[in-house]
């Protein structure tokens, strides 16, 4: 019985260790440069401090990300810009696979590639597509594992939320 | 003879059992060993169509539409169809 108790708590310290590698609400979000898809150029999040930002982790093969991103195309159209910006990370091995997905959704944001998947590690992600609110000074205010239908308005009221104190905050 | 001393059953395993539940025990500990964790990011991997159970659906499709109206039968393979091969 005593080894039984022991096996348990072992079982137990491993998931509570896997599960504190995520990043969470509240935390700083880690910082990353990545290449830009099929561009030369690199981006780091700390290059766009100062906006909110709305990060989502995508792929090819997603099937939900189907479902997310003609909305998150949308969500740039009306908010991106000064205040407010998507950033998209790939994950596809294959560049050309996520070229002709961005082609035919038209997303008109930017999107990084990370093929080998070391951002995703770092952020640990629970699931594809994956999601991060983050506020100007870099703090992570909201995360969203998978996406269904109807999950974009609470997204975007939380972003008008961060918007509009920014907003209050300016002298 | 003491009645609760037969119904007390016997702690100690006969060296058979006990080879037995090593062998079964180190049989699950490398089925264990072969299991690996695919994290989200990797699935891209798992969506390969060299990796489907069926690597080629469409043909799949076509040639149960051919047996289903040659058997004048559907429904075995979970395909739609009446047996006229015209749908």
């Amino acid at each position: 019985m005593p080894n039984a108790r022991k096996s348990l708590i072992l079982a137990l310290a491993v998931l509570i260790a896997e599960a504190a590698g995520a990043v969470d609400e509240g935390e700083m979000a880690p910082d990353f440069t990545l290449p830009v898809l099929a561009e030369h150029a690199a981006l780091s999040l700390s290059d766009t401090h100062g906006k909110v930002r709305y990060i989502d982790f995508w792929a090819s093969w997603c099937a939900p990300c189907r479902v997310a991103i003609p909305q998150i195309v949308s969500l740039q159209d009306e908010l991106g810009g000064e205040a407010f910006e998507v950033i998209g990370i790939n994950i596809d091995e294959r560049v050309e696979d996520a070229l002709d997905f961005a082609d035919h959704y038209s997303m008109n944001y930017v999107n990084l590639s990370d093929p080998e998947g070391a951002v995703a590690e770092r952020y640990d992600l629970l699931a594809v597509p994956m999601s991060y609110v983050v506020d100007a000074e870099g703090r992570v205010t909201l995360v969203h594992a998978g996406f269904r239908r109807g999950d974009m308005e609470p997204i975007r009221a939380h972003i008008l939320k961060l918007l509009d104190r920014q907003q209050s905050d300016l002298p | 003879m003491n009645p609760t001393a037969q119904s007390r059953p016997d702690a100690s395993f006969s060296p058979r059992r006990a080879s037995i539940a090593r062998l079964l025990a180190g049989a699950v500990t490398l089925g264990l060993g072969a299991c690996a964790s695919v994290q989200p990011w990797e699935r891209g991997t798992l969506a390969r169509p060299e990796m489907q159970l069926d690597p080629n659906p469409l043909q799949t499709g076509l040639y149960e539409q051919v047996y289903d109206s040659k058997e004048a039968a559907s429904g075995g393979a979970g395909t739609a169809g009446a047996g006229c091969g015209c749908n």
